[in-house]
C-alpha cells in the first residue's frame, strides 16, 4: 500500500533551505580557513588541492584561491614526470569546467585555465575550440570566453578561414550577436587583404560577398543595429597609414639676408618623428633639423623645422623625401616668401573608386533607398545612407549628405550635435578640396593658397585644421565654434577672424606665434586671464575683442589694457 | 499480487483515459477528490493513445473485427438485474465505442521477410490485406496479455525479442527513469543499427503509472523547459566537420538547394535508403514505434505548454522542437499541379538566411510580422478590414504572392478568403510561440502523443487516484428523479459517484444533442505511413510539420507531420508520416496528399500504410441531454494542437468545482513527504529529509552565494551590451521574430 501524501509547508520548506545554508555556510568557513592555514604554512599537498577544489567550484570567484592552487601545483611538478604532471593538468580542466558551470563568467576559473594551457608540455587546444563552441552557444557575447578562444586559436594554430566560418554560424543563428560580426571584421582582412592602396578594408570580391550577406540582414531587421555596424565597417573609406598631404616653405616676416623660415609638412594622420621626412636644399641634405609638432605632441598631423636658406638672392630647391612617398621639391628664395603644394586629396581614402567598387556601393546605396521607403525614419539606414554616399563622392553628394543628416538631427535627437558636426566636417572637407584645387592650380607661391575662408556656414566644430597649417589667412566668423582647439595647427597664419562664433576658451591659440591679428569679435570670452594669456603671442599687433562678456566688466577691460596696451590696435567696445 | 478490493464510492469516476479525461481527472485528485479512473481498453489514452507496431496491428483487428460483444460478460459477472437498484434509480447502458473508427485499412508494401542481399527491393510489394495482417507473432503476443501487465508497450512484445533481449528488459524496466532518459539520449547519439540498439529506450516509457507504484514515481524526466533546451543543442550538432571548412558560402547554399529543389537526395539519405525493411523487421522493432491515433502538436505558449509548466506535469513528459515547417510551393502557375516542397522563413534567423524570397520581400515578410503580433495595437489600420479577407488584407500590406503563400499556407494555416480577423489571430499564435523552445513555434510530445494524457494520470496517480485499466463499463446507474448520475456498473459491480466523467464514445444514444443523433457530427481522414526516407531529405533527420493548402487534387486542407527515431516514434531509417484532414473516405481524401509527398519519381519509398476515418464528436452537444452530473468528454478534434481539449477539461473542472483550483502546482518529489498508512509511523509522522541523503561534500559543493555579479565589460563588449539592449527591447515589440 502506497503512502499517504503529505505536501511540506513553505514554513518547513523555509526552515529546512535555512538549517542547510547555515550548513554550507559553516562548512564554506571551515574550508577556507584550512586552505589560508595550509598556504600560511607553505603545505603543498592533496589536500591543499582537493579542499580547494570544493571551495572554487563553491565560489569559482576567489582569486587567492586559484593562486594557492597554482602555487601547490607549481610544487608537486618537481616529484612528477611529464606524463604524471600532465594528467595533473588535464585534472585541473575538470575543475576549472565544474568552476565554469557555476559561474561561466569568472575571471579566476578563464585564466585558471589558460595557465594550465600554457603549462601543459602538449595543450589539447582542439577540445579548448569545442570547449569555447559550447560557452559561446550558452552565451554568445561571453567575452571571457571570446578572449580564451582568441588565445586558444593563436596556441591551436586554427587559421583565420575556419574562424571566419565560426563567426558566419554564429551569425546565421542569430545576427545580433554583435561579437561574431565584430570578430568577423578582424578575420576578413586576414583572409582578404585588400591590395595596397585601395580604400577599402578588405579586397573587392570578399567584400561584394560580405556586403551582400549583410544587406540581407539589414533588410531582415533594420532596427537590430549589429549588421548595421558591419555595412558601415564596409562601405567606409579606410586609410590604412598616414600620407603625406601637404608640404610648405614659409619665410619669416622680416627676415634679413640671410633668409630664415619654416618648413612644414601636413600629413592625413598623427605621425611620430620617425616618420618624418629628411629635407635636402639643393640636394645637400640639412642636417640637424629639429622638428616641433604645434601642441609639443609626441604624434601630430602637423610638423615644422626651422631651416635657413645659404643667399636669399639665389633660387634655391628644397628637397622634402618621406620613405612612403615620392619626393616633393619646392622652389625658393630670391625673394619667394612662400612655396607650398598640396600632395594628395583632402578625403581618407581619396583613391579613385575601381569601376566594381562603384557599382558594388551604388548597389548598397539603391538598397539603402529602398529601405528607406519601406521603413522611413530608420536612422541606420539614413547613417548608412550618409557613409555610402560620402564613400562615393562628398562634393556632389553634399547637397543628399547634408539633407539626410538634418533628417537624423530630427529623428535621433540625442545625438544631433554629433550629426552637427558631421555636417560642419562635410562643408569644411568641401572646402578645402575647393581650396586645394584652387591653390594646386596656381602652383607654390600662388595669392588663393594664402587665405581660406568660411564665412556662415553653421560650422559646430573645425575639421581637418592640421591641412590650413599653410595658410596665412584664415577667416571663420559667424559660425557656431565652440571650441578653437583644432587651430593650433595653424602655425603660418598671420591673420585669424573668428567673429561670432561661442569661443569662451582661448588657451589654444597662445601657440600660434606667426599671428599678428586676431579677431574674436561677438564671441562668449569671460574670463580675463584668458586673454592677458594672448600675450604669449609676440608678433600680435592686432587683438579685437569687442562684444565679449569680459568687455562689459570695467575691472577686466583695465586689466586688459595693461596687459595689452602696447598693441597697435586693441578694440574692446 | 492479489488485486486490491476498490472502494465502491468515489467523488468522481472517471471513465476512459483520453487526454481530457486524463486533465479532468488529476485535477480533481490534485484538489483531494477521491477518484477512480477506469478504462475498458488495456492501455491508456483511448482515442489518443500512441501505439507499437504490434499493438497498431492489434487495434487494426479490433477496429475492423470487434471482439464478441458483451453478453459473455454477463455470464461470467452477475447480471444488471441482479443489482439492487433503489426506487427512482435505472440502468442506462453505454454506447457502442466501436463506431467511432471506420474505413480501416492498412497495406503493407515490404516483403514478409528481406530478400538476400542481392536483391533489390523493386521485388513487386507484397500487399496484406487488414485481415491476414494480424500475423502469427501478434496474436501469439495477445494471448499472453494478462491483467497484471496493463500496457500495450510491456506486454506483446515477450515473444518478439529473444531471451537476452527479454533479460535485458527485466532488468532495465527497474531502473529509474531519469536513468532511461540518459540511455535514450545515448541511443540517438550513437549510430547503432536497429538490430544492436539497446532496449532501454522502450522501457523509459513502457510503464504506464501502475497504481501501485506510481506514489513512489519519484524519478522523473526535467522540467518542461530544460528538457526542451537539451534537445535544442542536441539538433544544433556539433560544428561543422572540416570537410566543409572552406565551404562558408556553400554551407548556405546548400541548404538553400535542398529547400529549392525539391527531391535533392542528400547522400546520407542513399545510405538510409539502401536498407531494405521487411515485415519482421517491423515486428522485430515493434516497440520503437509510437503510433498515434490522433498526431498533435503544442504551440509552445499554446495553453497545453503553460498547464504543463503550471501544473509540474511537465516532469513526467519530454518534448522535441518541430525543426522545419515546410509548404508545398506550386512552381508552374495555373491548373498545373507541379511544385515543391521548401522550407518556410519562420524565425528572423531564418528569414535573414533563406533564398526563397527577395531581400525586399524579407523585409515585406518581417514587417507584417512584427505588425501581426501586436496587432491589436493597431486597430485604426485594420478598420476598413473588418468585413474583408485575410487574403484582401495581406495584398494591402504590400505582401507578394510569394509571401501570401507562406503567410496563409503555413503559418496562419487558414485559406486566404477567410475573414481577416481570423487570419491575424492565428498568425499572431504562430508568432508568439516562435522562439521560445526552438526555432519553429511547435513542440511534439515524444514518443507519441499518447504520452500526454499518462503524464497527467501519473500525477492523478500520485494524489492518490485509483486506476484499473481493462474494466468495461456496461451500464450507468441514473436516479431518473433527479436526473443525476449516482454510479455505474462494470462487470457486474456497482460503483457510486457524486460526479461522473466519461469519453464520449461511450454516450448512450439517447444523450446524444439532438435526440438520438449528434449534431454537428465531423470525420477525420488519417493516414501513417511508414518511408525509407523523408519527404524532403536533409542532413540531419528533421521533425517536419507541412500544411497541404487545399487544391483540387486535395480539396481539403491537409496536416502532415514527418518524425523519425529521434521523435522516438520509429527506428532508425523509418521516417513515420501521418496525414489528416476532415472527410469521410481516408484513401480518396489523401491520395493527393499522398501523390505530391511519396508517390512520385525518386520519392520516399512506401513500406506499410494505414488509412481509417475517425468520428468527431468535440463540436456536438455533449451537454444539453445528458444527467447534470455527467460529463462527456469529446475525443480528438481536427485541430493540430491540443487547446481545445485543455478548454474542455477546464470547463468541466469547473462545472464540478466551480471554486476550486484547476491543476495548481504540484510539489517536487522533494516537498512531499509520504505518511506510511498501515507501516509502524502514524498520521502525522513522516521522514524529515535531512542531507542524510547527499555526502558532505555534495552539501558543500551546492549553491555558495558568494559568486560576485559580473560587472565588468570592456573593449567590444561593451558595445555588445548595445546590441543586447537593442535586442531585448526587439523582444518585447516582435518576441523575437
Amino acid at each position: 500500500m502506497h503512502g499517504r501524501l503529505k505536501i511540506k509547508t513553505t514554513a518547513e520548506q523555509a526552515a529546512e533551505k535555512q538549517k542547510e545554508r547555515e550548513q554550507k555556510r559553516k562548512l564554506y568557513l571551515g574550508g577556507i580557513t584550512q586552505a589560508f592555514a595550509k598556504r600560511t604554512s607553505n603545505i603543498h599537498d592533496e589536500e591543499g588541492l582537493k579542499i580547494t577544489a570544493q571551495l572554487l567550484t563553491a565560489n569559482p570567484d576567489a582569486a587567492t584561491l586559484w593562486n594557492f592552487r597554482r602555487e601547490i601545483l607549481l610544487a608537486m611538478k618537481e616529484e612528477l614526470d611529464e606524463e604524471k604532471w600532465s594528467t595533473k593538468l588535464l585534472g585541473e580542466m575538470g575543475v576549472v569546467e565544474s568552476c565554469l558551470g557555476k559561474n561561466h563568467k569568472s575571471y579566476g576559473a578563464w585564466h585558471h585555465r589558460a595557465w594550465v594551457m600554457n603549462t601543459h608540455p602538449a595543450p589539447p587546444w582542439k577540445d579548448e575550440l569545442k570547449l569555447c563552441n559550447k560557452y559561446l552557444k550558452m552565451d554568445e557575447r561571453n567575452f571571457h570566453c571570446w578572449d580564451y578562444r582568441r588565445f586558444v586559436v593563436m596556441g591551436s594554430k586554427q587559421g583565420p578561414e575556419e574562424e571566419l566560418q565560426f563567426t558566419r554560424q554564429l551569425i546565421e543563428h542569430n545576427m545580433s550577436n554583435y561579437s561574431a560580426w565584430h570578430y568577423r571584421s578582424k578575420l576578413l582582412p586576414l583572409v582578404h587583404p585588400p591590395p595596397p592602396s585601395t580604400p577599402h578594408p578588405i579586397s573587392e570580391a570578399a567584400l561584394i560577398k560580405e556586403l551582400q550577406t549583410v544587406v540581407e540582414a539589414v533588410f531582415t531587421d533594420p532596427s537590430d543595429q549589429s549588421p548595421w555596424f558591419f555595412l558601415r565597417w564596409l562601405v567606409n573609406r579606410q586609410e590604412p597609414s598616414p600620407r603625406l598631404v601637404q608640404v610648405g616653405y614659409i619665410e619669416h616676416p622680416g627676415a634679413g639676408d640671410r633668409s630664415a623660415g619654416q618648413v612644414i609638412v601636413v600629413f592625413s594622420g598623427a605621425v611620430g618623428t620617425v616618420e618624418l621626412p629628411g629635407v635636402a636644399v639643393d640636394r645637400l641634405r640639412a642636417e640637424g633639423l629639429v622638428w616641433t609638432s604645434p601642441g609639443g605632441h609626441r604624434y601630430s598631423n602637423v610638423w615644422y623645422t626651422e631651416l635657413y636658406l645659404p643667399n636669399d638672392s639665389e633660387h634655391h630647391t628644397l628637397t622634402i623625401k618621406c620613405d612612403s612617398a615620392p619626393e616633393r621639391t619646392l622652389a625658393v628664395g630670391c625673394g619667394v616668401r612662400r612655396a607650398v603644394e598640396w600632395v594628395g586629396g583632402v578625403e581618407a581614402g581619396s583613391e579613385e573608386l575601381t569601376d566594381t567598387a562603384r557599382s558594388t556601393l551604388e548597389e548598397v546605396r539603391e538598397n539603402c533607398s529602398t529601405l528607406d521607403e519601406l521603413d522611413p525614419d530608420n536612422k541606420w539606414v539614413l547613417i548608412t545612407l550618409v557613409d555610402v554616399l560620402w564613400a562615393l563622392d562628398p562634393r556632389s553628394h553634399q547637397r543628399r549628405i547634408h539633407h539626410h543628416l538634418s533628417q537624423l538631427q530630427h529623428l535621433d535627437p540625442l545625438r544631433a550635435t554629433y550629426y552637427g558636426d558631421t555636417k560642419s566636417k562635410l562643408a569644411m572637407e568641401t572646402s578645402l578640396e575647393h581650396h586645394r584645387i584652387e591653390a594646386s592650380a596656381e602652383g607654390q607661391g600662388g595669392e588663393a593658397g594664402r587665405s581660406f575662408s568660411m564665412l556662415g556656414r553653421s560650422l559646430t566644430r573645425v575639421t581637418s585644421a592640421h591641412l590650413l597649417a599653410n595658410a596665412e589667412r584664415v577667416n571663420l566668423a559667424n559660425n557656431e565654434l565652440r571650441s578653437v582647439a583644432p587651430l593650433s595647427s595653424l602655425i603660418a597664419c598671420q591673420e585669424l577672424v573668428l567673429d561670432g562664433n561661442k569661443i569662451s576658451d582661448l588657451t589654444p591659440l597662445t601657440t600660434l606665434s606667426s599671428l599678428t591679428k586676431l579677431s574674436l569679435a561677438g564671441n562668449k570670452i569671460k574670463s580675463v586671464s584668458q586673454v592677458t594669456a594672448l600675450t604669449q603671442l609676440k608678433n600680435l599687433e592686432s587683438l579685437n575683442l569687442k562684444g565679449n562678456p569680459v568687455c562689459e566688466d570695467e575691472e577686466a577691460t583695465k586689466e586688459i589694457m595693461e596687459a595689452l596696451g602696447n598693441l597697435k590696435e586693441l578694440v574692446l567696445r | 499480487m492479489e488485486e486490491p478490493e476498490l472502494d465502491t464510492q468515489y467523488d468522481v469516476i472517471v471513465v476512459g483515459t483520453g487526454l481530457v479525461e486524463s486533465v479532468v481527472a488529476a485535477a480533481a485528485a490534485r484538489i483531494g477528490k477521491k477518484i477512480l479512473h477506469i478504462d475498458r481498453n488495456d492501455y491508456y489514452g483511448g482515442q489518443w493513445a500512441s501505439f507499437n507496431f504490434n499493438g497498431i496491428r492489434e487495434w487494426i483487428s479490433d477496429a475492423t473485427d470487434p471482439p464478441p460483444p458483451p453478453p459473455q460478460q454477463q455470464q461470467q459477472f452477475p447480471g444488471a438485474d441482479e443489482l439492487v437498484l433503489a426506487e427512482g434509480e435505472s440502468l442506462v447502458a453505454v454506447g457502442d465505442p466501436s463506431s467511432f473508427y471506420f474505413n480501416v485499412n492498412q497495406t503493407c508494401y515490404m516483403p514478409e521477410v528481406a530478400p538476400a542481399p542481392s536483391g533489390n527491393n523493386d521485388a513487386s510489394p507484397q500487399q496484406e490485406t487488414a485481415h491476414q495482417s494480424s500475423a502469427p507473432e501478434a496474436e501469439e503476443a495477445q494471448s499472453q496479455t494478462t491483467k497484471e501487465t496493463p500496457s500495450p508497450n510491456t506486454s506483446r512484445e515477450e515473444d518478439d525479442v529473444g531471451t537476452s533481449e527479454a533479460d535485458e528488459n527485466e532488468s532495465a524496466s527497474v531502473a529509474s527513469e531519469s536513468e532511461v532518459v540518459a540511455e535514450e539520449e545515448n541511443a540517438h547519439a550513437g549510430p547503432a543499427l536497429p538490430t544492436t540498439t539497446t532496449t532501454e529506450e522502450e522501457n523509459a516509457h513502457a510503464g504506464p503509472p501502475l497504481p501501485t507504484t506510481t506514489a513512489e514515481e519519484n524519478a522523473h524526466a526535467g522540467p518542461l523547459p530544460t528538457t526542451t533546451a537539451e534537445e535544442e543543442n542536441a539538433h544544433a550538432g556539433p560544428p561543422l566537420p572540416t570537410t566543409e571548412k572552406n565551404s562558408e558560402e556553400s554551407h548556405k547554399t546548400t541548404e538553400a538547394n535542398d529547400s529549392t529543389a525539391g527531391n535533392m537526395i542528400t547522400p546520407a539519405a542513399i545510405e538510409e535508403s539502401e536498407k531494405v525493411w521487411a515485415h519482421r523487421d517491423f515486428v522485430r522493432h515493434s516497440r520503437k514505434f509510437n503510433i498515434d491515433l490522433a498526431p498533435k502538436l503544442l504551440y509552445s505558449r499554446g495553453p497545453l505548454v503553460e498547464l504543463l509548466i503550471s501544473s509540474n506535469v511537465a516532469r513526467y513528459t519530454e518534448f522535441k522542437c518541430i525543426t522545419r515547417v515546410l509548404t508545398w510551393m506550386m512552381t508552374g502557375k495555373g491548373e498545373c499541379e507541379d511544385g515543391g516542397l521548401l522550407a518556410v522563413p519562420c524565425s528572423r534567423s531564418d528569414v535573414f538566411t533563406t533564398s526563397a524570397i527577395t531581400l525586399v520581400e524579407k523585409r515585406l515578410l518581417m514587417k507584417f510580422l512584427q505588425f501581426c503580433s501586436s496587432y491589436e495595437k493597431h486597430q485604426e489600420q485594420l478598420e476598413e478590414f473588418q468585413e474583408r479577407t485575410f487574403g484582401e488584407f495581406l495584398k494591402s500590406r504590400g505582401l507578394t504572392a510569394n509571401l501570401i503563400h507562406f503567410v496563409t499556407a503555413a503559418m496562419a494555416m487558414v485559406g486566404p478568403d477567410e475573414p481577416c480577423q481570423t487570419g491575424l489571430e492565428r498568425t499572431r499564435l504562430f508568432l508568439a510561440s516562435l522562439g521560445r523552445y526552438g526555432s519553429t513555434p511547435f513542440l511534439f510530445s515524444m514518443y507519441g502523443c499518447g504520452e500526454l494524457p499518462q503524464a497527467f494520470c501519473r500525477l492523478c496517480a500520485v494524489f492518490e487516484g485509483t486506476y484499473v485499466l481493462r474494466k468495461p463499463v456496461s451500464h450507468l446507474v441514473v436516479d431518473s428523479g433527479n436526473n443525476r448520475c449516482i454510479g455505474l456498473v462494470a462487470e457486474g459491480q456497482r460503483f457510486g459517484c457524486d460526479n461522473l466523467v466519461m469519453s464520449s464514445d461511450l454516450t448512450p444514444s439517447h444523450y446524444h444533442g439532438d435526440n438520438g443523433a449528434w449534431s454537428e457530427l465531423c470525420h477525420i481522414s488519417r493516414a501513417i505511413l511508414f518511408t525509407d526516407r523523408s519527404i524532403l531529405p536533409h542532413k540531419e533527420e528533421q521533425l517536419t510539420l507541412l500544411r497541404l493548402p487545399p487544391t483540387p487534387d486535395n480539396p481539403q486542407p491537409v496536416t502532415v507531420i514527418e518524425g523519425g527515431s529521434r521523435a522516438g516514434i520509429c527506428p532508425q531509417g523509418v521516417y513515420c508520416l501521418q496525414l489528416s484532414c476532415l472527410g469521410k473516405e481516408a484513401e480518396v481524401d489523401l491520395a493527393g496528399a499522398v501523390r505530391k509527398l511519396v508517390d512520385h519519381p525518386g520519392g520516399p519509398t512506401l513500406l506499410w500504410s494505414l488509412y481509417f476515418n475517425q468520428v468527431d464528436v468535440s463540436r456536438c452537444d455533449l451537454v444539453s441531454c445528458s444527467p447534470a452530473n455527467l460529463y462527456l468528454c469529446p475525443g480528438p478534434d481536427s485541430s493540430l494542437d491540443y487547446d481545445a481539449a485543455i478548454t474542455q477539461a477546464r470547463t468541466i473542472f469547473f462545472s464540478m468545482f466551480p471554486d476550486e483550483t484547476f491543476l495548481p502546482r504540484a510539489p517536487d518529489p522533494d516537498e512531499i513527504v509520504f505518511d506510511n498508512i498501515g507501516a509502524e509511523l502514524k498520521d502525522g509522522d513522516y521522514f524529515e529529509e535531512e542531507g542524510s541523503s547527499k555526502t558532505e561534500q555534495e552539501n558543500k559543493l551546492e549553491g555558495q552565494e558568494t559568486g560576485r555579479e559580473e560587472a565588468v565589460s570592456e573593449g567590444h563588449d561593451s558595445e555588445d551590451n548595445n546590441a543586447q539592449v537593442n535586442e531585448t527591447k526587439e523582444e518585447v515589440t516582435s518576441k523575437g521574430i
